[in-house]
């Protein structure tokens, strides 16, 4: 089978998210059942402008062959502004609307929705359903097309534009129950093929040093978040509850965060804000924990919370984030929060109960052994992607 | 309704269960949470502060929410704070914008409280009018059966499966089999060339996905509430309807119209009252308080619909096969 992805950027310079979950898969599909995959991307990796960084063209990655496109225009200056508009009843505002948005979000890449249609892969897969690429892209290919929304609860979900991307996949590819549950009553996908499927995870590739020395820390026990550094990922709240736990608890308890920062925090003794590093310094960092903290309330998946199950840590998420806390609850594997009080009961009780942790962490690490291992989930996918293809296109029959 | 963990990993692991008594340790912590705010551990309003940052990016709802995501939206905005931010990025700027915070404060301070305490009557109305909702749907409750139980008998076999596969003949497009049970029949019509996926609330449905099938632990109606309009080729219906209210089958009618195409197919296969009755009359069903339609009765039903019925009996249930001007 020959699989595309589409995707608005790519590469290893994409650190998680909805593309480094494409990646993923793509090159699971090519190293581990031998299927031959193409990725349509543009050349860009800053996802706040969008600016074309690499080179245009024909690349190979991982024996992921990369077809890189330029856009026309990146994030445009009114974004911001349309983006506030829209937040006002979405699903009321008009098609043009939603169309404007979309372009203004970026990258515009017309050239590769033109090559789509060039495209001779037995099935096209989006990933997510916001950008540009998919939204015209999906209505362009010829072959059967396999939507990963990647969606949370945000405003954008329910502009109507989406009503007719969502119509168009002949599947759809869901990361979590609580994702399907959120888009099959705003998008009426129901009767569409699906599947929920997450994503896999690796095995803990640390080499065993010292995570807090890592850290600058050395001899400091820390809690951990991994992912980046964005207000809109809950960061800010996060830094915030720490300090005041601080205030309240005084003591040698740090809080490292790890990932690209798109938002700088303050300076603080107790915080350690160390931007992208290395996997193997990431898995060390992580196995040192006392725990991990998902603080983002805007996750389609959280990679980075059955990853601290791998590196056998408890987790603390955020209570409104659907799919978190369905990791969670299936799991057995870690608490939620739902603001500062219960983040500052939840983490006492954690730090002051081993066992607790303990056994919440191996119950984490089982659920994750048990659904999220690569070799059980590539087959999933590829057992869902030839049943996609077995039905044809049928989404041409709707338009 | 089964737990979250039954639908992904089956019932939790006994051993694990006792070592943990994860309800226990929420219950803990939220009487904890409790405790700490009566005791003013945490300053109110800085507590407030705090609580705004949880909810600032919290999921939005924009077309559909709880009306309790959107009344927890407005009391995140109701508080106004009078303490103007004073950072600058020009020379002295901060020393001047704190000189004038200072001179302003009781002016400031006057009018934010008025706001506040207006905004918060306004949102006491609204929390209001949400519990006069809450109270009606419990009520509405009581009358109503959101996922009717799906009824069967024994004895009943699996003869009209042949009839079902053969009337939707070679139709493109997808044939949903509500109540479909492990998939057995969605996978004859898979076998047959159609595109079937099947529905079931039970708790006790197979996972369809290693036998290659796309089944859903859904009920019926929340199934077609999400379904787009003229997206399905065909519906077979078995079990579904015995225990429906008579609304709730005055709504199904009205789905079937909207998410079937034109040349869609109707394959209602229903039970025979008179093989309901007495002791083989199943407990849901008696549960239910409904009495199930006769056959000559579903015909009717679906004629008054502009369907045109073929009815193929058998000893205990009945086949109906309806579609459009035929």
């Amino acid at each position: 089978m020959k699989i595309a992805f589409v995707t608005p950027r790519y590469g290893e310079q994409v650190m998680g998210g909805a593309e480094g979950a494409a990646r993923s898969l793509a090159e699971h599909l090519v190293a581990d059942l031998g299927h031959e995959v193409d990725v349509f991307t543009t050349c860009a990796i800053d996802h706040l402008s969008w600016a074309d960084v690499l080179d245009p063209g024909v690349s190979t990655l991982n024996g992921v062959t990369v077809r890189r496109y330029t856009s026309s225009a990146g994030r445009d200056a009114s974004f911001s502004d349309l983006d506030a508009r829209i937040r006002v009843a979405p699903s009321s505002r008009t098609l043009d609307d939603a169309a404007a948005w979309v372009r203004a979000n970026g990258p515009v890449s017309d050239s590769l929705v033109e090559a789509l249609g060039e495209c001779d892969a037995d099935v096209v897969a989006f990933y997510p359903y916001l950008f540009y690429m998919t939204v015209h892209g999906i209505t362009r290919v010829s072959q059967p097309a396999v939507l990963h929304p990647a969606a949370h609860d945000e405003p954008s979900l329910y502009l109507p534009i989406f009503r007719r991307v969502f119509d168009a996949a002949d599947g759809i590819c869901f990361h979590t129950e609580a994702e399907r549950a959120l888009v099959e009553p705003v998008l009426h996908t129901a009767a569409t093929n699906q599947i929920v499927l997450g994503l896999g995870t690796g095995h803990a590739s640390g080499s065993g040093r010292d995570g807090a020395a890592l850290l600058g820390i050395a001899g400091r026990p820390y809690v951990v978040s991994v992912g980046r550094v964005d207000e809109q990922k809950g960061s800010t709240m996060l830094y915030e509850y720490f300090i005041e736990y601080k205030k309240q608890h005084p003591g040698p308890l740090a809080l490292a965060m790890l990932g690209p920062v798109s938002r700088p925090l303050r300076d603080h003794r107790d915080v350690v804000v160390t931007g992208i590093v290395d996997e193997a310094d990431k898995w060390d960092i992580v196995a040192g924990a006392e725990l991990a903290i998902s603080p983002s309330a805007m996750e389609s998946f959280s990679l980075v919370v059955l990853e601290a199950w791998v590196a056998k840590r408890a987790v603390m998420v955020n209570a409104v984030c659907g799919p978190t806390v369905e990791h969670i609850e299936a799991s057995g594997g870690g608490l939620s929060f739902s603001g500062y009080l219960s983040f500052e009961v939840t983490l006492e009780r954690l730090l002051s109960d081993t066992r607790l942790r303990t056994q919440m962490a191996e119950r984490g690490a089982a659920y994750v052994a048990k659904r999220y291992d690569w070799p059980v989930l590539i087959r999933r996918y590829e057992a869902f992607l030839e049943s996609v293809v077995a039905q044809g296109r049928r989404a041409d029959l709707r338009r | 309704m089964p737990s979250l963990r039954d639908c992904f990993e089956g019932p939790v692991d006994p051993v694990i269960s006792q070592e943990i008594d994860l309800d226990q340790v929420r219950r803990e912590i939220a009487a904890e949470v409790v405790a700490r705010r009566a005791s003013g551990s945490v300053d109110a309003i800085e507590e407030r502060r705090l609580q705004r940052l949880f909810e600032q990016y919290s999921p939005h709802a924009g077309g559909i929410g709880a009306l309790s995501d959107a009344l927890r939206s407005v009391d995140a905005t109701i508080f106004i704070d009078p303490d103007v931010p004073v950072t600058s990025s020009q020379l002295a700027g901060a020393a001047v914008k704190t000189a004038l915070r200072k001179a302003n404060y009781w002016y400031v301070r006057w009018i934010t409280t008025q706001a506040t305490k207006a905004l918060s009557n306004i949102a006491g109305v609204l929390h209001q009018v949400g519990t006069e909702i809450d109270r009606i749907n419990r009520r509405l409750d009581l009358v109503s059966n959101d996922t009717p139980a799906v009824i069967e008998v024994a004895g009943a076999t699996t003869w009209w499966h042949e009839q079902a596969r053969m009337s939707l003949g070679e139709r493109r497009g997808r044939v949903l089999v509500a109540a479909c049970g492990d998939g057995a029949l969605v996978a004859e019509l898979n076998a047959a060339g159609l595109d079937a996926y099947g529905t079931d609330p039970r708790s006790s449905l197979v996972s369809g996905e290693a036998k290659g099938l796309d089944l859903r632990r859904e009920g019926l109606i929340e199934h077609l509430e999400a379904v787009a309009d003229a997206m399905l080729a065909g519906v077979v219906l078995t079990g579904v309807t015995e225990a429906m209210l008579p609304a709730q089958r005055t709504w199904l009618l009205r789905a079937l119209d909207r998410v079937l195409i034109a040349q869609g197919l109707v394959v209602l296969h229903v039970l025979k009252p008179e093989s309901l009755r007495g002791d083989a009359r199943p407990i849901a069903l008696e549960l239910a308080g409904v009495e199930p339609l006769r056959p000559s009765t579903w015909v009717a039903v679906l004629a008054e619909r502009g369907l045109t019925s073929v009815v193929v009996d058998g000893d205990l249930d009945t086949l109906i096969i309806a579609s459009r001007g035929q």
